[in-house]
């Protein structure tokens, strides 16, 4: 597997062991892994790198999960975010889902489980970018009849706007 | 209305309890889920050399390390639970300040708001005769005040000194925040009332006075 073919992850958690033993296991499932121990440093790498799917814990010292999902949210429209609780509740899963987490997990959840979340996180992520595209395409190709070419840049760079 | 100290136990007392229990059960979901993910990770070498595909064997040596380390925290956080729940055995005692000022901050420390936090070695403890339990509750409701109220990179000294014989003055030394002004709170304002103890904010920090004896509630716990 090639690493453009490989899911890129985005794992935030502050227990340092639990991060590095997750982390190792996760590269060995061809994953391509970032690790970040807070919120604030989550923020920083997202904004510089692409990621397919973040795990974040919910329980972190600073930015906590349900703030980091928020923020990872507003500026990632297709990151898909699985949340990790040591004390998962339904209000907790109730108010993650409403801020567009994919999936809350409850710790330990098994890495399997975990695995298979990922995947299933990543599939909704493509989904939703390809209808997406088809969108943009559909729209690009209407822009194309009766527009002048000004007029063509300047939607077009209304929806590039949108994409952010 | 002013609450009877048996009353004050009973219902701060639970929730103090699920309080304390809550975050050393998270502490222990935590150690779990370590030890979980590294003993996978050398079931996943295991297969990998199986398969015989080379590996640093220094990974072998990190696992075995690390589970061994959280083995190790396990027994701690467990020593702290157990030292806890014993803090209900007598209702009223001679009690180490120094042993409640440490246990406090070792209690809280599983909370992701902690901050840093200090503990100087002093050469003689302090001893008060008062209700162990509500000393605890009083002590822990502090420093969870002071966390929250604490910037994310402040740190926390806390101390004590018996100037007189008629206290103890546990020093909670920190550059103060702005939210510190609403404490104490209610229930916390109970809880020091039945302790007769009192809080002073100086400029450099907090400070909370417990007196030598309780003989108020001394009765009133022996009564109940």
């Amino acid at each position: 597997m090639t690493d453009t073919e490989k899911i890129h992850l985005l794992l935030v958690d502050d227990e340092e062991k639990f991060l590095n033993a997750l982390t190792e296991r996760l590269k060995l499932k061809f994953f391509d892994i970032t690790p970040v121990t807070n919120g604030e440093d989550a923020i920083a790498v997202a904004q510089k790198a692409r990621f397919d799917v973040a795990v974040v814990d919910l329980q972190m010292p600073g930015i906590n999960g349900v703030a980091l999902l928020r923020t990872l949210k507003q500026s990632h429209r297709f990151l898909e975010v699985i949340i990790l609780s040591g004390h998962a509740t339904i209000d907790i899963a109730v108010e993650c889902t409403k801020l567009g987490a994919f999936k809350v997990l409850e710790k330990p959840c098994g890495f399997d489980n975990l695995v298979e979340a990922i995947r299933e996180a990543y599939e909704s992520r493509l989904k939703k970018k390809f209808e997406n595209d088809a969108r943009r395409i559909k729209k690009i190709q209407s822009l194309a009849f009766g527009q002048s070419p000004l007029g063509i840049l300047r939607e077009l760079s209304k929806m590039d706007d949108n994409e952010k | 209305m002013k609450q009877h100290p048996i009353d004050l136990v009973n219902k701060q007392g639970l929730r103090f309890f699920g309080s304390v229990n809550a975050s050393i059960s998270h502490e222990l979901k935590n150690i779990f889920a370590i030890i979980s993910e590294t003993a996978g990770f050398l079931n996943d070498l295991t297969q990998l050399s199986k398969q015989g595909k080379p590996f640093d064997l220094s990974l072998l040596e990190n696992c075995s390390n690390s589970i061994a380390e959280e083995i190790e925290r396990g027994f701690d956080t467990i020593r702290r639970m157990n030292q806890f729940a014993h803090s209900v055995d007598d209702p009223f005692r001679e009690t180490s300040v120094s042993e409640t000022l440490t246990l406090a901050v070792k209690l809280t420390c599983f909370l992701s708001f902690a901050k840093k936090t200090h503990l100087e070695e002093s050469a003689r403890d302090a001893r008060v005769f008062t209700s162990p339990f509500l000393l605890q509750t009083l002590v822990y409701r502090t420093l969870i005040a002071l966390y929250r109220a604490m910037d994310n990179k402040d740190e926390l000294t806390p101390a004590f000194r018996d100037p007189d014989h008629s206290g103890v003055t546990l020093v909670f030394s920190h550059r103060l925040a702005a939210g510190l002004k609403d404490f104490p709170d209610p229930r916390t304002t109970e809880v020091a009332e039945a302790l007769q103890a009192a809080f002073k904010v100086t400029d450099t920090g907090l400070e909370l006075t417990v007196p030598r004896s309780n003989d108020a509630l001394a009765a009133a716990l022996a009564g109940g």
